[in-house]
This record gives C-alpha cells, structure tokens and sequence, in this order.
C-alpha cells in the first residue's frame, strides 16, 4: 500500500500509488468543501463532514465486500474487475454539487431549470462520469490500465456482464448506503446507526454467481441498518426544521444561478476548458460550499439595502440560509403512509393548487414543501411480504433482484422481507410523508388566510 | 418532473389502449414495462431509467408511476395540466402501437426481444462482438434462448428499427 489515511469510523484507509494520485487533483480534492449533509449541521452541530471523507469510506467498504465475497467463494472476482470497482467507489461522487443533494435540482419539479448549466439538470452520478471522461482523470485512469467505460457504468448503475460486481456498489444494502448510515449517525450524533458492519460484511456471499446473499445469522444486523436508515431520514434528513434551512438554501441558489451570479462557468466549453489540466481545474473550487455562500452574501446585502420592497423579502430567504434565521413560521402534517415519490409529488400538487392566489399574492413568503422520503420508496409496496400464498409472492416478482435475500447455511436462499424470524415480516410497509409549509411570520394578514385553509388542506391530506 | 412523467404515462396508455390497472397480474406489468422500454429506445424519452432485472429490462421508477395512477381517480386527473405530444412524438406512438399489436400478447416474446436490446445497447460488455452477445444472453436467458433463434431476433430488432446492425 502506497498511502494510509485515517478515518474515525473505519481507522486507516490503505490507497495504493494511482488511487492516492487520484484523491490528490485539485477535481477530487474539491469534494472537501462539499457538505455531505447541505445545513444539517444548523440542527446538529457537529456534522460538517464532506463528500471527501463519505467517498473514502464508500471506497474502504466497497474493498471490504469484495474481499469477503473473494474469500467465501473462492476467487469469484476478477482482479481487474475489483481494481476498476475500487476507483468507481472512490470517484462515485465526484460531481455532486456545493451542499449536496440541496442543489440537485433536476428532480425538483418547483424550479424552473431550462436557462441552468447542464450539470445542474443531471443526476449527480451523471455529472461525476461527465468530469472523469472530459478531464485530465481519464489520462490517468488510461494510463494506468483503467477501464474508464466500465468504472462510469458502475457509478451510474448500469447493468455490466458481472452483475455481482455492480450490486456491490448499487443495491438495498451497498456500500455507499452502509458508509452515509455510519457516517451521518457518527457526525450528528444521533446515536442511531451504530451498526456492526463487521458481523454485518463477513455475513456477505454470492448465490449462483449473480446475487449477493446475506447469512441468516445475521438478521438482527439487517433489521438495525433498515431501522437505522429510517430514524436518519426521519430525525436528521426530513427533519422539520432542517428541512426548512435545507429549502431556503435551494431557493436562493436557485435564484443565484438563475441571474448568473453562480458559477462562473455555465456552458460545455468552458468547462471542459477548466477540467482539461490539473491547473486549469483549480477553478473548479468556485463550484463549493464556501464560494457559493460566499455569493449568497453578497446578494443577501444587495437586495436588503435596495429599498425595493420585493427584494426586501428575497432577502429573507437568504437571511435564513446565511444567519441560520428562523424567520418563517413552519406548518408539519406527517402522515403514516407508504406513499411513493410520485403519491407524495400529487399530494405537493394538490396543496399547491389550493394555496395558489396565496402563493401569487404573497411572493417569497410562502412555499410548500415534501421532503423525499426514501424509506418507503424502498420498502413500501413492492415486495409483498405478508399472507405467504403463491399469488402475492407473484405479485411483485420482479423487484425480487434488487431486494436483501438471506440464506440459511447451504439451504435455498429467502427474502429477508418474507422470513419467519424478522419482525419486518409485520411493518413492512412504514413510512412516513412530512408536507412542510412555510409562511413569513411577520405577514398576520397572511398567516390568518393561510389558517382559514388548513382544514382543506388537511382534507387534501388525510382524507385520500 | 414527476408530475409530467405520470400525466404522459397516462395519456400514451389511453392511446394505445392499455389498461393500466396491472396490479394484480404480473404479465400485464411486464408488457407495460417492456413497451415503455421500447418507446424510449424509439425516441420517445421519458427519462424512466432501466436495469436488468430477472425478467429483462425493468423500471422501479415505471412501477411507480402505475401504482401512482392506480390510486387516482378522475377528479385527481382534473388538477392536472394538459400535456400535449409533438407530431414526431405522435409517429412513435403509433409505431410502437403496431409493436404492441404484433408482440404484445407473447410476454416471452417481449422479455426475449427487450432483454436482447439491453444486452445489446445498455449494458456494458468488454467484447461487443456478436458471439460474446451470444453468450451473455444465453447466461441470462437461458429459457428463452433455446425458444428463440439469435440471428432472427437481431434482425427483426434491426427492421423495427431499435438496432443499427451491419
């Protein structure tokens, strides 16, 4: 090994010579000053940590998973496959934009994104392939007996001809999933999380040569990871008012992109300018946590000394983002549900519909927002795990793939969802749906018009 | 946006005729699946992402969009914005209309000639060549493999136009 670093939740992390060439561009060197967790840490303090450190603990359980699935089943593994899957893992999000998934906004169907730069209306994994095919990292990556197409295709979660390895990285239970749980629970502080990823990882191995199975021995350590992934999305993800820091910091960069004042680079050419040399794409720090708050700043002052009522308002929002202002009244209905992205998108619309004269008459004072719930998206109605007869296990046969599978010493492996020895068995279709609202606290007149519609809006939501 | 996405879903299901209440019959899932599959690979993109799953080509994402409109009812579909389709958008349609019409009772028919496409165009192979095609469809279709001959399946891709074959 070539370099060891420290981690606090997995100790050293062993790179060898071009990995470490790798995480030492100033492209990767970038992920520094990309929160993992946008404004989580106006709720809990202490999470600060980046998409440096999540990129490095995904690369450290990626390598741990194909070591044990290597020693269970006997060289199952290419080498060279496990070499590309390595930098795949370490390179997964070298896209992602300042504050994370905040500023992700091709699936936010609020904003309108056509006048945006490319990169702001692709999935983060999209982007992260664009920069490692366009710049300098494929010469390194060619150089060295890489294979760029496959390392692109693994981190957006294409099919490839190994369908073990690609589950390595994209499945219910992988590694980038099992380092956000570990990491996130660490840094906020939460408690939740603490999960025993070593009994969890040498309970991996591989069925048939295309499913990776999990011993049942090691139930209780799936349980604990889906439990703990809730609480996370639940306490820290969706939380109330993180949520609203979180929507804050999207509108005013949406403002700020949309009236070019963030990035400074917006088309393909330039870009590809800035990503071509390891010098050029210094540059590439203007597109941070720090830089862009920087320019968050600049026109908070702007529109609040521009006597101009409107802009007076603008400023609120950014006042929020920058001074962690609580300058907004939040509403919460939760609903128990098992509701998808699509059912909680119609219920969006819905509410928007009913509060539209409000939303028309009150710019920049009142926003409705439903912050993604993963958690049913996972686990809701697709795998059916209850009145085990033959038509409901036929129900849903096609999600079965992408599911955790158990399996008992040498006998056929199961669903994790369908054993007799797991209370999921009885709560499998959980969840919760949050629909947040968000009204300036100032505005009486507002508040009162927006209370004589709660009873509607309630309908809307829990009259389905 | 989502919200697009299920409005055109529904709208391209009632011009073809589909009944999208498929809840409770698996091959009426796998048709819809494999026809929206080979309406994005004629052109018509609805941004739904595929990967391959025990029976070819799969949406987690179209899944949800069916069970979404299942839920609704046509009061629900009256909120909605009217969403209308380009004339070139429209010739698709229609095209995959004449599929649907041809392959659409035959679900092993569907599986095997979708599942072939994505081997083919989707998923990343060290060696394009047409034999290691060969090879990895039989790995993943063994059943259907021996039903169907390789070579008729490619060229009927290639007249339906979904493939660009020499």
């Amino acid at each position: 090994m070539y370099r060891k670093l420290n981690d606090p939740i997995f100790g050293l992390i062993e790179l060898n010579k071009i990995e470490s060439i790798i995480v030492d561009t100033p492209l990767f060197q970038r992920l520094r000053y990309v929160k993992q967790l946008a404004l989580a840490n106006y709720i809990y303090p202490s999470a600060n940590h980046d998409r440096f450190s999540h990129s490095l603990g995904v690369f450290f359980l990626t390598n741990r998973i194909c070591e044990t699935l290597d020693k269970k089943n006997n060289h199952i593994l290419d080498p060279i496959n496990v070499k590309n899957l390595r930098m795949a893992a370490l390179l997964h999000d070298l896209g992602h934009s300042p504050f994370s998934h905040a500023l992700e906004f091709y699936k936010k169907d609020d904003f309108d994104t056509q006048k945006f730069p490319f990169f702001f209306k692709i999935p983060h994994e999209e982007f992260s392939t664009y920069l490692i095919k366009n710049s300098y990292i494929k010469d390194i990556l060619d150089e060295h007996g890489y294979e760029v197409n496959l390392i692109c295709n693994l981190i957006e979660g294409n099919e490839i001809e190994d369908l073990i390895l690609s589950r390595i990285i994209n499945w219910e239970l992988d590694s980038d999933r099992l380092d956000y749980i570990l990491r996130d629970s660490y840094f906020t502080g939460v408690g939740f999380g603490n999960i025993n990823y070593h009994y969890l990882l040498n309970s991996f191995k591989c069925y048939n040569n295309k499913r990776i199975v999990i011993d049942s021995k090691a139930i209780r350590d799936i349980e604990h990871f889906i439990i703990s992934r809730f609480s996370l999305h639940d306490r820290v993800y969706t939380h109330k008012t993180g949520s609203y820091f979180t929507y804050m910091l999207t509108y005013s960069a949406y403002y700020t992109i949309l009236n070019e004042y963030f990035p400074s680079f917006r088309n393909k050419t330039e870009l590809d300018d800035i990503i071509s040399t390891q010098e050029n794409s210094k540059k590439i720090f203007e597109f941070s946590d720090f830089y862009l708050i920087n320019k968050l700043y600049k026109i908070y002052n702007d529109l609040k000394t521009s006597n101009n009522e409107e802009n007076l308002k603008l400023s609120r929002i950014f006042e929020a983002v920058i001074f962690r202002k609580k300058n907004f009244k939040i509403i919460k209905y939760s609903l128990f549900t098992s509701k998808s992205e699509y059912e909680t998108d119609i219920l969006k619309f819905k509410i928007k519909s009913l509060l539209k004269s409000l939303i028309d008459m009150y710019p920049f004072e009142i926003f409705v927002h439903t912050p993604k719930n993963v958690f049913t998206k996972y686990l809701s109605s697709k795998i059916s795990p209850l009145n085990s007869n033959n038509e409901s296990y036929e129900k849903f046969k096609e999600e079965e793939e992408q599911t955790i599978w158990i399996q008992e010493k040498n006998k056929t492996p199961e669903i994790f969802y369908r054993s007799n020895e797991t209370f999921f068995r009885k709560i499998h279709e959980f969840g919760i749906t949050k629909v947040l609202v968000y009204i300036n606290k100032d505005n009486k007149d507002l508040l009162k018009k927006f209370e004589n519609l709660q009873s509607k809006i309630k309908d809307i939501i829990f009259k389905q | 946006m989502s919200i697009d996405n299920i409005i055109k879903f529904k709208k391209i299901c009632d011009l073809l005729n589909i009944n999208t209440n498929a809840k409770e019959d698996f091959s009426k899932r796998l048709v819809l699946q494999k026809l929206f599959y080979l309406l994005q690979k004629l052109g018509l993109n609805l941004e739904i992402k595929y990967n391959f799953y025990k029976y070819g080509p799969y949406s987690s994402d179209l899944t949800d969009i069916y069970y979404t409109i299942m839920n609704l009812s046509q009061k629900d579909f009256n909120y909605f914005p009217e969403v209308s389709f380009s004339e070139e958008e429209l010739n698709i349609i229609h095209k995959l209309n004449t599929i649907y019409q041809e392959w659409g009772n035959n679900i092993d028919k569907l599986e095997f000639y979708t599942s072939v496409l994505y081997i083919y165009t989707d998923m990343y192979l060290k060696n394009q060549n047409k034999d290691c095609i060969k090879k990895i469809v039989n790995k993943y279709k063994p059943r259907l493999f021996i039903k169907y001959n390789f070579d008729e399946v490619l060229e009927d891709l290639k007249i339906q136009g979904f493939l660009k074959l020499p």
